[in-house]
């Protein structure tokens, strides 16, 4: 990221289109590319625009789009829950479905930001933006979901674990967006957890880490996905252990190797490197562990 | 009997307009024609100005100018800002010019002003203001710049350190060489900034015919302002109009005189022949606005076995930033409270003042203070584990008791008198908070949460706190025709109620009610001679000088009514708006009644001027010191390095209390200040002299989340020296706050904590340095 | 709908159940119409990045920070300042009577974003602990009170407002 200039923080001028539906929203992008950027909840966005850390010559408003759900839906015959570009954080936050279908979001939804930001925010918007200290992208790769990317050019589907590039960086190019976001039904069985440390109360992670523990046989197996340590979210699995395992001294283990072998913490302010390292590691076992010993989820 | 409202929580009279969006701060002021302004800041911590391009900028639609030094030249404005607070112990004194002239030397130095329609175009242009630097070498670390390692951040200096102080009571080396003990300590303290939610602000506009500049200021002191603003703009004092209308907090940050923007808006806004109008923005607030807290210490101390203090002797650098404008203020407040509440016979303090390529520094809610209280309360503590004495017993053995007061400590205060302590309960309020806090019971709550895994452990900290620092400040008092009264003081509120304050004491004086009492403060049409709000002195001293002038015009008025009534003055007294003989209220006359006489000035029937109406000069004849314990319960979590605070205790002494309610306000604002200090808010610098968190997303201020609730236990020792024996409540509140947290981290993981703030990521490394 | 830069659209603004034309460019801030194109000064900037809550007003029922979102994205919605929250007769909404009961402020720069955060939950403050409360007006930055004014402040103002319903 760009620093900011001093003195500065009025957006800069852009020319501003608010098209009425996603073929429109296709044909602009289509248009202006990398030259454009959308708006949806602009709870990323506006604050970066504020300070000029971006001057996109054209921002497209998706507050226009008609007929666009504003809660998540069930949908299809898998029952994949499905999220438009107009869901917000509060919508997800507020969620039925969401509660059933995903409990583990609607935990991380507890830990977005304040409810003036999750008012406005999109849920859509946050797995784009990319941040790397976000929950949401996290528990995205976690469950395995998927994004429906599109363009004037066509529609297609990615994995989420294929959606990130980078810090703030898609795998997308540049007159593509993500229409819609789609999440698994969980399994029966599945039990989950996130833990994250934060400066002050639902601030960005420093550290942070979505679980979930599924049984297999005898056996538990273990799903991690890191956020604010590391460049993009990635799921991991540990391999198969007991209860007894992860009770014990097994898990700090395998966690251990994980985090030294598979993390790639940066440096800031609020932590080193291997301070990322430690809360990851100390943060994984506690999320296994209250994974492990909560209730079943969906039962 | 007349009524008393000093001592009653009496709701806030400035309440009800900032509760309905109806306050007035300076950018809710709206005038026709009103042009913008924005800045063009360093980007260069430090560098020479090789080249600035403001073709682009002035290409502009809306843009009217773009104003660099070359434009200023032949004005006043062509010369560094002056050093308002001078001492003889500068040796190089380093002010900034209002645009910088050809070296920069801090980010966020003001390079150029653009002028424009709005401020959308004034940041667009200011965008694409194109500045070469050549860059010259920085320096950041205070040990390296005080060192002459790094730097010089002045390029006519060959070192850093600007002035250099020392003082001394006894003979400290010799009663070192023959201690029983001798110990060594070092302490460090890292950057904070006041951080007021408003930004500092700005709204001039010049009048042609009448030859007077109006500026509406965010300021804490107007008057400061006007004076020193007075030989820029080549007016009279007189002729120049602040107005410190509602201000969005100060804390320290907007008591300065001058920021180059403070002279700079009013300068253009004439120059234009419109207003001009200039609002920080937080980006702006971040490098522009002063900072405070670095300084780096070495303690010698000598104790005898019962750990009697017999001599300290305490070394510091201070980190001034990159300008010395208040002089050596901030380090010679320390120096003034290294005895704390303790006897020390013989002390001696010598410190060196140091530029660095950061912002400039200057007072923050508690100046020097915190540092003092930090180096003499953690060396307690240390001296007590030294010598394996309790910590609360080795402060027990050296208070200074109640029956010594007033204690001189042999120090000078900076500009004026001597640290001179009026009066305090200090081993008494100790016990009160060790009661409170609960210190007997405390090794078996420890070892209790110990045998559950948990870390928790009790700081403790005693504190002074300087109030009512003169030289002096000015009410006037008049009682209206329509029997309404009016005070106008000098000084400015930012948030403390001082129109409550001032209500309070005028009404008890006058026997009126508080709502015929109205109150102007921080308007120099109203008065000039005056300072403002800072160093918790405005109930203090503006209060003294209040009762002061309103006593005056009591007198005024018993000795007019006296001659109408042909009685005593001795036996009349005010009340109910009216002058009445005291136990024959029928026989009275009402204020409005005197008012007429008064004017016409029958200054021979004994009142000294005409007029129901004195102002007051009052002028504080010696220190005034607030004191204080806190004691807090930490836990820290074994694995994330977080600080819990399961308990928190202030026993506080600020003598008469006008309004508990605003005191306790004061009390637990400056607690959060504290917390902030101690494991929230730093200025990170890396070592280019950029600051890294330049925003209130990186820089943590807390919020209601990271605050506890906190247990305060009031105690009054009066002031033999204030008027109405009231001391001050503004900086004490946070002034202790990182010492007792520093303490109570200490004992919860057992290794020493010498610098604040700390962090999770701090007490992490600390940690693993002493294999925890 | 498209707008060029510096190109002026008119916008139907409803801001406390007025709705006002509102001659805007693409890029300003609500919180700057708001302020200077309306002159409902009451809504406060402080930091222009979301970070510091003092120009959080409500928009369709939720609070949001004004200086988060461009004036023309809101066409249609409900926008309550400060301006809204007294009764006509001029009597204080029962937060806001809380807030000077309790000490709830004292430079007042916040107090606009603090009493509109704090309106669509302080019925539910009675019976949430404190931690939970703090919680709830976390990212609210108040530099002045340390904060307790406001908590009990939030937790006591439905009260208030059952005692003069109960007075009527």
């Amino acid at each position: 990221m760009p620093a900011p200039k001093d003195a500065i923080v009025k957006p800069p001028p852009f020319t501003y289109h608010r098209p009425a539906t996603r073929f429109e929203v296709d044909e602009l992008l289509g248009e202006y590319g990398a030259d454009a950027k959308l708006l949806a909840g602009g709870q990323s966005l506006v604050p970066m625009l504020n300070m000029r850390q971006m001057s996109p010559a054209h921002v497209i408003d998706l507050g226009g789009l008609v007929g666009e759900p504003s809660v998540p839906v069930w949908r299809g015959a898998e029952s994949t829950l499905w999220f438009g570009p107009l869901v917000r954080h509060v919508a997800v936050e507020k969620s039925r479905a969401v509660l059933e279908g995903a409990p583990l979001l609607s935990k991380a939804m507890d830990m977005v930001a304040h409810p003036p930001v999750r008012s406005r925010g999109t849920f859509v918007g946050a797995i784009a933006h990319a941040d790397p200290a976000s929950e949401l992208p996290a528990v995205l790769v976690l469950l395995g979901g998927q994004v429906r990317v599109r363009s004037h050019n066509g529609i297609r589907t990615l994995a989420g674990q294929e959606l990130y590039a980078g810090p703030f960086e898609l795998t997308i190019a540049a007159d593509e967006w993500i229409d819609e976001v789609r999440l698994p039904p969980g399994r029966r069985s599945d039990r989950f957890a996130i833990e994250e440390f934060t400066r002050r109360d639902a601030d960005f992670a420093v550290c942070g880490v979505a679980a979930t523990v599924r049984e297999v046989g005898d056996v538990l197996v273990t799903a991690l996905a890191f956020f604010g340590v590391g460049a993009t979210p990635r799921r991991f699995e540990l391999s198969a252990m007991s209860s007894d395992d992860i009770t014990g001294g097994q898990l700090d283990l395998a966690v251990r190797e994980l985090v030294a072998a598979r993390l790639e913490p940066h440096d800031d302010i609020h932590a080193t490197a291997a301070f990322r390292r430690h809360l990851a590691e100390r943060l994984a076992v506690r999320a296994v562990r209250r994974a492990a010993t909560s209730e079943r989820s969906t039962e | 009997m007349t009524t008393s409202f000093v001592g009653s929580s009496i709701q806030r009279r400035e309440d009800d307009r900032l509760l309905r969006g109806e306050g007035t701060f300076v950018d809710d002021i709206a005038m026709d024609n009103t042009l913008h302004a924005a800045f063009v800041r360093s980007e260069a911590a430090h560098a020479l100005i090789t080249g600035i391009d403001v073709t682009r900028a002035l290409e502009i639609d809306g843009v009217v100018a773009v104003l660099t030094y070359d434009d200023l030249a032949g004005t006043p404005l062509a010369a560094p800002l002056r050093v308002s607070q001078p001492h003889p112990a500068i040796r190089h004194a380093r002010t900034p010019y209002p645009l910088a002239r050809d070296e920069v030397h801090h980010v966020g130095q003001p390079i150029a002003m653009v002028v424009a329609r709005d401020r959308y175009i004034a940041e667009d242009a200011a965008a694409v203001v194109h500045v070469d630097y050549q860059h010259l070498p920085v320096a950041v670390d205070l040990v390296g710049a005080a060192r002459g390692e790094d730097g010089p951040a002045h390029s006519d200096m060959d070192g850093n350190v600007y002035a250099s102080l020392s003082e001394h009571v006894g003979d400290v080396d010799a009663v070192l060489a023959k201690a029983e003990h001798v110990f060594e300590y070092d302490l460090r303290y890292e950057r904070a900034a006041g951080t007021p939610l408003e930004g500092r602000g700005l709204l001039a506009t010049f009048d042609e015919l009448g030859g007077r500049m109006r500026l509406w200021d965010s300021t804490q002191a107007p008057m400061m302002v006007c004076h020193g603003l007075a030989p820029l703009l080549g007016l009279e004092p007189e002729q120049i109009e602040v107005i410190s209308p509602d201000v969005g907090g100060g804390f320290g940050t907007k008591a300065f005189q001058l920021y180059p923007e403070e002279a700079l808006v009013p300068w253009a806004a004439r120059w234009l022949g419109a207003p001009l109008k200039w609002i920080e923005d937080r980006k702006e607030a971040f490098v522009g606005s002063n900072q405070l807290r670095s300084q780096v210490t070495h303690v010698k101390v000598a104790v005898d076995g019962e750990g009697h203090l017999l001599a300290l002797d305490v070394r510091y650098l201070h980190d001034n930033g990159a300008f010395c404008q208040f002089g050596i203020l901030v380090p010679s407040v320390t120096a003034s409270e290294l005895s704390g509440q303790y006897r020390i016979p013989n002390l001696r303090f010598s410190f060196d003042a140091v530029y660095t390529n950061t912002t400039q520094c200057s007072p923050y809610r508690g100046s020097g203070q915190p540092y003092a209280t930090f180096v003499v309360e953690r060396m307690m503590d240390w001296v007590a584990r030294d010598l394996g004495i309790d910590r609360a017993e080795i402060r027990r053995r050296n208070f200074i008791p109640p029956q010594g007061m007033p204690y001189d400590t042999g120090l000078s205060f900076p500009h004026g008198n001597r640290s001179v302590y009026d009066s305090g309960q200090y081993p008494a309020q100790f016990e009160t908070l060790l009661e409170a806090i609960g210190y007997d019971g405390f090794a078996a709550e420890k070892a209790a949460a110990a045998a559950e895994g948990r870390r928790i452990g009790l700081g403790l900290t005693c504190y002074v706190d300087v109030g009512g620092t003169g030289p002096y400040e000015s009410t006037k008092v008049t009682v209206l025709p329509d029997g309404s009264v009016s005070v106008v003081a000098a000084t400015s509120d930012t948030g403390q109620g001082h129109e409550t304050m001032y209500s309070q004491l005028v009404a008890d004086q006058l026997g009126v009610p508080m709502e015929r009492v109205r109150v102007t403060t921080g308007d120099s049409r109203r008065t000039q001679y005056g300072f403002g709000t800072w160093g918790s002195r405005t109930a203090a001293v503006g209060g003294s000088s209040a009762v002061q002038a309103a006593a005056t015009v009591a007198t005024k008025a018993k000795a007019i009514a006296a001659r109408l009534l042909e009685v005593d003055a001795g036996d009349l007294e005010l009340a109910d708006g009216a002058v009445r003989v005291k136990g024959a209220a029928h026989v009275a006359v009402p204020l409005t009644e005197l008012v007429i006489p008064a004017r016409f000035g029958r200054t021979s029937g004994g009142e000294s001027s005409p007029g129901l109406t004195a102002a007051s000069y009052w002028s504080p004849s010696a220190m005034i010191f607030s004191s204080g314990a806190h004691g807090v319960v930490v836990e820290i979590d074994p694995e994330t390095y977080d600080l819990n605070i399961l308990r928190y205790v202030i026993a506080h002494d600020c003598g008469k209390v006008i309004n508990p309610m605003l005191v306790r306000g004061q009390v637990l604002g400056g607690f959060a200040h504290g917390i902030a200090d101690a494991f929230y808010e730093r200025r990170h610098y890396d070592n280019a002299g950029q600051l890294l968190n330049q925003n209130l997303m990186g820089y943590l201020v807390p919020f209601a989340s990271e605050i506890p609730q906190v247990e305060v236990r009031h105690m009054e020792s009066s002031s033999p020296v204030s008027i109405h024996g009231v001391k001050g409540a503004g900086e004490a509140g946070s002034v202790p706050v990182p010492t007792a947290i520093a303490s109570a981290i200490e004992d919860a993981l057992g290794f020493p904590i010498d610098a604040m703030p700390q962090s999770p990521l701090t007490l992490f490394e600390l940690a693993q340095r002493h294999g925890r | 709908m498209r707008v060029s830069p510096g190109e002026q659209v008119t916008v139907k603004l409803s801001v406390n159940g007025i709705v006002h034309d509102v001659a805007v460019e693409s890029r300003w801030l609500l919180s700057d119409v708001l302020r200077h194109q309306l002159g409902l000064t009451g809504t406060h900037v402080g930091c222009e990045n979301g970070a510091c809550g003092c120009c959080t007003v409500i928009v369709s029922g939720q609070p949001a920070r004004a200086c988060l979102l461009f004036a023309i994205q809101l066409e249609g919605a409900e926008i309550e300042t400060v301006e809204s929250l007294a009764a006509p007769d001029g009597e204080l909404h029962p937060l806001q009577e809380s807030f000077r009961r309790h000490h709830g402020l004292q430079c007042g720069f916040c107090t606009p974003g603090q009493l509109m955060n704090a309106k669509p939950l302080y019925r539910q403050a009675p019976e949430m602990p404190d931690c939970e409360l703090r919680s709830a007006l976390s990212g609210m930055i108040c530099r002045c009170t340390g904060y307790q004014g406001i908590v009990d402040a939030v937790r006591d103002a439905a009260r208030i407002e059952d005692e003069r319903e109960d007075a009527k």
